[in-house]
């Protein structure tokens, strides 16, 4: 026994909280995909797909991302430095802030208030909540890493340390706006500027949460789980400091034959290529960790989580780079394939990483086993159907998608008028809503899975708090 | 050495924040900070002028609702792109964007070059119900924007807050405005400050070039220098103007046996042919035509000559569509209902845009030929456009480039047949 206490109330509130947040994340998401081929599924004024949207994204990013990265993080951190937190009491303050915050950040999305930037919509007010709750989780992090019991810092540390830094400045600069009202505000940066500033933070954003938190959740929790060192200690040092290094250049590849200076577009695109490198450093440590052993695929449910996040994870950096490049950009860019690039990212890597790093440390904390392996396997196989369907579906939308707009008659002029390409995406949208149904199942069996594990582990002997 | 410094670097969090907190900020210095501090960050078109105040709240409509979730506002510059939406986007339209709002994705049109392209009534209506426009279109309604009237004191504080100059007198104009009045306002204004190129129901380059004529040594049929650039002249106007062909002629004096002078004249008409056709100007264009005299008249010197000479095909007889015939008709009926029935009425009688059935055309009681119905199709009656000496007033988009001639012959042969009922 140790002579000290891990905080597990705070991890596992951070975590039924971002559950909970997924689910509203997810069922809106499935609704705003019915409207996309169904416009009487709008309910003006709040329920409209303009105000719905960013409650999905926001609250998937936020609620489900970000809630579940403060309560793994704090898990990791405790662990890898051999003591509890610095301050357990703010931590408690955290979970109860972040839970208000995501609450009122969604009703002020309901309500229109929106400064349109994407993944940076919440007005001012709520920037400045994200900004003290960002703070709380630095103090923690730094402060019990600094009065770590452990000398050497895992490579799950470095990549959280990166994240708290790098999002804290990317958060901040992009949010900088001119209030004109008590929920209304303007960006500070104008027009082409204004464009650039977004999307260096639109990216990272996506960089430092989405990556990096997630990667340190990989690094800790796949040795974790099947009892193998990670394959290369020197593969991980090159594939992190380039990695947080390229990554802050490339944010102009979503703004690739628009008005911002071309030289800006061309260094993003060379660095996103650049990123291949990093992002495989890991998938490669990754695959050759657990080729020391390829029957944990079968033997420990876990693994496969891992294994096919990792894959995705890569999957989607060849995918990300090769959009950037100019030649497919204008084929594919506006088109429904970037939000199935998006979702093989969020529900293939973040979704599984996350769930299979939950299904690690609930029984842990209950000192018990999960209720049932069977149940995960089926969550297992329902999202990875669901989310290939959803992506590959969107793809072929978007490759259609982009062919059409550009068609021509023999003569010159175009072939389709914009309505005649629309309705070409309907029974896309379609089979889209029905993949997002497939997915949102295997979430159920998951939430289902999780909750009697705390049932069992209650039942058997009171949590340490 | 390298060694020790990984174990002191991954042993030593605040270096490693410092190191992790360096590598971070290269980037965001390069492509971020430092170009915000140049020039090219701030451009400016000469034209742009600030957002009025019903704009503005027009603007914050499209932002509250997340029009932007939809809708870009940025054309590439793609040639297909810049034929469905219009010129492509400069750096120097949004100077007064706070934010921009170009978007990522295009599940409704670009909107880039909305503003102008059709009357306020068309945006009105269509905000209310866009089904009725387009009856397969997944748009929301957006009626509702209607009851809800703007406040003028919170647009004065937005106005302030951008530090855009307005006058107490538009900020009373608010009062009995509604958030539709702004939102069309909006719409209006977006893309105005990048200057439409002149269009004429005419062909672009209206005067039709004088015949060039080539005059050639005794016995020879080389293309001489200097007449070169009369040639490069008319290939020009060619390139220009796409319904135009050239027709050349050969001759010869009246010295020699016809059939050697048939041959001469042949072979330099021949040469003058090989200056179009180096200029560009495809076969299909260029039409050869054998005079029924061969010796030119006038003196031997300007007889020994070859005439190239413009020739503008009218529209309809560019294509070989019959304006009767009732499949067209048809064809036509159907494309007139998914584009034009919106703003002339399901039977032409008129209702956002005028009447199509009572002869009376461009603000003149008097009917015009369909070579004139074709080209205000093909060009929208975009303001000081003139057709058949008609100026246009604006209102209505062209679908140049969106439709293809048939199409439009299909829609004018439709329109005739109701006119005719």
């Amino acid at each position: 026994m140790a002579d000290y206490q891990y905080d597990n109330q705070t991890v596992k509130g951070f975590i039924v909280s971002s559950i909970f947040w997924g689910v509203v994340g997810i069922v809106i998401g499935l609704w705003i995909s019915i409207q996309m081929w169904n416009p009487s599924w709008n309910i003006p004024p709040y329920f409209t797909f303009g105000r719905l949207r960013v409650v999905h994204t926001n609250g998937l990013a936020f609620g489900l991302g970000i809630g579940s990265i403060f309560g793994l993080a704090y898990y990791i951190v405790m662990r890898l430095t051999k003591r509890p937190l610095l301050l357990p009491r703010l931590a408690r303050y955290h979970l109860y802030l972040f839970n208000i915050a995501i609450t009122l950040a969604a009703l002020s999305l309901f309500l229109g208030m929106n400064q349109s930037n994407e993944y940076a919509e919440l007005e001012w007010p709520f920037d400045i909540v994200v900004v003290i709750l960002w703070v709380m989780f630095a103090i923690n992090i730094f402060g019990t890493i600094l009065k770590r019991k452990e000398e050497q810092m895992y490579i799950s540390l470095w990549y959280l340390i990166a994240t708290v830094i790098a999002v804290a400045v990317l958060y901040i600069v992009n949010n900088l706006s001119i209030p004109a009202g008590l929920f209304k505000s303007y960006h500070l940066f104008a027009g082409v500027n204004s464009a650039n500033v977004e999307w260096w933070y639109g990216h990272n954003a996506v960089g430092f949460i989405f990556t990096t938190p997630i990667l340190a959740m990989f690094y800790y929790f796949l040795p974790k789980s099947t009892g193998i060192p990670i394959y290369s200690h020197r593969l991980s040092i090159i594939a992190f400091w380039s990695l947080v290094f390229a990554y802050l250049w490339t944010g102009a590849h979503h703004l690739v034959y628009t008005p911002l200076p071309d030289w800006i577009q061309t260094l993003g695109i060379a660095f996103t290529m650049f990123l291949i490198a990093p992002s495989w450093g890991s998938v490669v440590n990754g695959y050759y960790t657990v080729g020391e052993d390829w029957t944990k695929m079968r033997t420990n449910y876990l693994t496969k989580f891992f294994i096919l996040g990792i894959t995705f994870y890569g999957l989607q950096t060849i995918q990300g780079p090769t959009q950037g490049l100019r030649v497919v950009s204008q084929l594919i860019h506006y088109t429904d394939w970037v939000p199935g690039h998006v979702h093989m990212g969020t529900m293939g890597w973040v979704t599984m990483t996350v769930a299979a790093s939950v299904y690690y440390v609930i029984p842990k904390i209950y000192n018990t086993e999960i209720y049932s392996i069977k149940i995960a396997n089926t969550h297992f196989w329902f999202v990875l159907i669901g989310q290939l369907m959803f992506s590959i579906t969107m793809w072929i939308t978007g490759i259609q998608q982009g062919a059409l707009w550009k068609a021509v008659n023999p003569d010159g002029s175009l072939k389709y008028t914009f309505m005649e390409t629309l309705v070409r995406n309907y029974p896309y949208w379609q089979m889209r809503t029905v993949a997002g149904l497939i997915f949102t199942v295997g979430m159920l069996f998951f939430i289902y899975n999780i909750y009697m594990t705390i049932r069992k582990g209650k039942s058997l002997a009171p949590a340490r708090t | 050495m390298a060694s020790e410094f990984h174990k002191k670097l991954h042993n030593s969090p605040i270096l490693f924040a410092l190191l992790a907190t360096v590598a971070i900020l290269v980037g965001t210095i390069v492509t971020m900070f430092y170009p915000m501090m140049t020039e090219q960050m701030h451009p400016k078109l000469e034209n742009l002028k600030p957002y009025t105040a019903l704009q503005l709240a027009g603007r914050d409509v499209y932002q509250r609702e997340g029009c932007n979730n939809c809708h870009t506002q940025t054309v590439r510059p793609l040639k297909t792109e810049v034929m469905r939406y219009g010129e492509y986007s400069k750096a120097g339209e949004f100077a007064y964007d706070h934010p921009f709002l170009w978007g990522s994705k295009r599940t409704g049109p670009d909107l880039a070059r909305i503003g102008g392209k059709y009357p306020d009534m068309w945006h009105y209506r269509h905000f209310e119900n866009p089904q009725a426009f387009f009856a397969q279109s997944n748009m929301p309604k957006y009626g509702w924007i209607k009851d809800n009237k703007l406040d003028p004191s919170d647009v004065e504080a937005h106005m302030k807050a951008l530090d855009f100059p307005y006058t107490p007198q538009e900020i009373a104009d608010l009062n009995n405005k509604t958030e539709m009045d702004a939102l069309v306002a909006y719409m209006q204004v977006i893309g105005a400050a990048v200057t439409k190129k002149p269009i004429t129901g005419e062909s672009a380059a209206a005067v039709t070039p004088e015949p060039v004529k080539v005059l050639f040594a005794v016995g020879k049929y080389d293309m001489p220098e200097e007449a070169k650039k009369g040639l490069a002249g008319l290939a020009e106007y060619m390139k220009q103007a796409a319904g135009a062909g050239v027709v050349i002629s050969g001759y010869t004096d009246k010295t020699g046996s016809a059939a050697a002078n048939e041959e001469l004249a042949k072979n330099r008409a021949k040469s003058v042919r090989e200056v179009f056709r180096s200029a560009g100007i495809s076969d299909d264009r260029i039409v050869m035509k054998k005079p029924e005299v061969i010796t030119g008249s006038g003196t031997d010197v300007d007889a020994r000559r070859v005439e190239a000479r413009i020739e503008m095909k009218s529209p309809a007889a560019a294509t070989s569509i019959n304006l009767s015939d009732a499949k067209v008709i048809a064809d036509g009926r159907v494309l007139y209902k998914d584009n034009c029935a919106s703003c002339h009425g399901a039977e032409g009688k008129g209702d956002i845009g005028p009447s199509l059935v009572d002869r009376e055309f461009l603000y003149n009681k008097s009917d015009v030929p369909d070579d004139v119905y074709f080209s205000v199709i093909d060009k929208g009656t975009s303001e000081g456009a003139v057709f058949a000496g008609r100026k246009a007033k604006g209102g209505m988009p062209g679908y140049n480039g969106q439709l293809d001639k048939n199409k439009i012959w299909s829609i004018v042969a439709y329109i005739r047949s109701i006119q005719s009922k």
